[in-house]
């Protein structure tokens, strides 16, 4: 008699579907990394609010949030073999129009994605760097790029990271959506070895678990990565203590909001 | 040489320095003094361009700028020769008491890592704080920070340091161990313009004392005449107000 669930097949399923990990996991970074790269370049456009470019990039940005990753991919899919013969008909070239890898397109159209929500975390990261930091680096002497590249984009990608791993976690999944092009990573085939027993429950399962550890994976090393970028915390960021002050209260992280928002009001009446 | 000519800055409408020129000497100790609102961070923020005048020229040395025609070059070269401390410290809050000062080093001065942090433990020893070396700005006191922060402005060997009042930022009983640092570099001969509310260590260590207000240079003189009996009028109204403020107010921040 068949089993209604077939307990053995979900460890089989898992061990065939670890050969696939690799790809969910190249798509992921590569999607990861352009996007974030692309990313801090559309915020840098829209903090110097660089003109045409900023525009531009306003208009894709809202593109790429106003439209489902699903159907942006299917429209790249198909964008890039007319874009190609296209090229070909007005330059004389001869690209073979189905030469790019659906790999590429996949990951280049999350890395567009990326880069519209990561631009946003990033944006936001790079203004709350404390301009003194900057001031005083310019006053080193420091060009804006040298600036930049040692003092405000370090001090931002503490901001940013939690949300950037968020990102990437997201992008793990999201990664799925590459089999309507014909890739295969793990949830492509687990729709085909659940097509092929019959077992798509036991396959899906599989798969679910799959992603779980992954993302438990991802968010230990994430959080392995955030410790070592801890700085020491001012031991009481009062000078003063204040009159409410609870001996350590002032230095639990939870309850940051309102008394550091309390000791820097105090603090900005120092006079110039 | 280091000379201001015909400095002038508005923020808007309002006219923070006008046409001020001036000299200092190699070796000097000048201090700038006067009321609130007189122009003095300002004026020392025009000397590195920090804040950009609307008009004249910053001398150092073979160095000439002009406010109007200005290059990013140009400006870039004349913080190379010119340093600031300021009065809220602006250590990098991720680097070490070391790391900081060896940042200048680094990047503008160009040594390798291995002689930048070995220049950067001399400037640290400078204002005694070698001990400190592998601390963040977190974990040192406002004094202590503060004296990084002299620490990084000196790694550049600046043809002249910058003072942002650097002591009104801290509580009274760390104001001692900044100011004696300042005077031992003072005592090594060098040229730093200070802006400082703490007259007895203007009156101790300035060789000229600049009185600031409305954006002019009211009066112009060394220690004794300053604080002396035939100050300009209003220098002594000014002197007065403080001495008020030194019997009360000063410290309530």
């Amino acid at each position: 008699m068949d089993t209604i669930i077939d307990f053995p097949a979900i460890g089989k399923y898992a061990i065939d579907l670890l050969p696939y990990i690799p790809v969910t996991i190249a798509l992921a970074v590569v999607a990861t990394v352009l996007g974030t790269a692309l990313g801090l370049l559309l915020a840098l456009i829209k903090i110097a609010k660089v003109p045409v470019l900023s525009q531009i990039s306003a208009v894709l940005v809202s593109y790429l949030r106003g439209t489902p990753p699903l159907v942006q991919l299917l429209l790249n899919v198909n964008a890039v073999p007319i874009a190609i013969l296209y090229i070909n008909h007005a330059f004389g070239t001869s690209f073979d129009a189905l030469g790019l890898s659906p790999f590429l397109v996949a990951a280049f159209t999350f890395a567009l994605t990326e880069a519209a929500y990561s631009s946003e975390t990033i944006r936001a990261a790079l203004i709350s760097v404390d301009r003194r930091e900057i001031e005083a680096a310019h006053s080193l002497g420091m060009t804006p790029w040298q600036t930049l590249r040692r003092i405000t984009i370090p001090n931002a990608t503490v901001v940013a990271f939690p949300t950037l791993v968020n990102h990437f976690i997201g992008m793990l999944k999201q990664s799925s959506l590459a089999f309507v092009v014909s890739i295969v990573e793990i949830t492509a085939y687990a729709k085909i070895l659940g097509g092929r027993d019959y077992r798509f429950f036991e396959a899906y399962l599989a798969t679910a678990i799959i992603y779980w550890v992954l993302t438990v994976i991802v968010e230990q090393a994430a959080r392995a990565i955030e410790a070592r970028m801890e700085r020491p915390r001012p031991a009481g960021k009062a000078r003063r203590p204040r009159p409410d002050a609870t001996p350590g209260s002032a230095v639990t992280p939870g309850s940051a909001p309102t008394p550091r928002s309390a000791v820097t009001s105090q603090r900005t009446e120092v006079p110039a | 040489m280091i000379a201001l000519e015909h400095i002038s800055k508005s923020f808007g409408d309002r006219v923070i320095l006008d046409d001020l020129s001036l000299e200092f000497a190699q070796g000097e100790v000048t201090a700038i003094v006067g009321p609130s609102g007189a122009g003095k961070s300002t004026l020392l923020r025009c000397i590195d361009f920090l804040e950009r005048p609307d008009s004249g020229r910053v001398i150092v040395g073979d160095l000439a700028v002009d406010a109007q025609t200005a290059t990013r070059a140009e400006i870039l070269e004349l913080r190379r020769h010119t340093a600031m401390v300021f009065q809220q410290f602006q250590l990098f809050s991720r680097k070490t008491a070391l790391e900081n000062v060896a940042e200048g080093l680094l990047v503008i001065r160009g040594l390798d890592r291995r002689e930048a942090e070995r220049e950067a433990l001399v400037q640290l020893d400078r204002v005694g704080l070698a001990s400190h070396a592998k601390h963040y700005p977190s974990q040192l006191s406002g004094g202590q920070q503060q004296r990084v922060g002299i620490a990084r402005a000196l790694a550049m060997k600046p043809r002249v340091l910058l003072l942002d009042e650097p002591t009104s930022a801290l509580d009274p009983e760390l104001v001692g161990e900044v100011l004696q640092t300042i005077r031992g570099i003072a005592a090594e001969g060098q040229t730093m313009a200070i802006v400082s509310h703490e007259m007895h260590f203007v009156r101790q260590l300035a060789d000229r004392v600049l009185f600031l207000e409305g954006g002019r240079i009211v009066q112009d003189s060394p220690p004794e005449a300053f604080f002396g009996p035939a100050a300009h009028p209003r220098t002594l109204a000014f002197l007065n107000d403080y001495h008020l403020a030194h019997g009360g107010l000063e410290y309530q921040i």
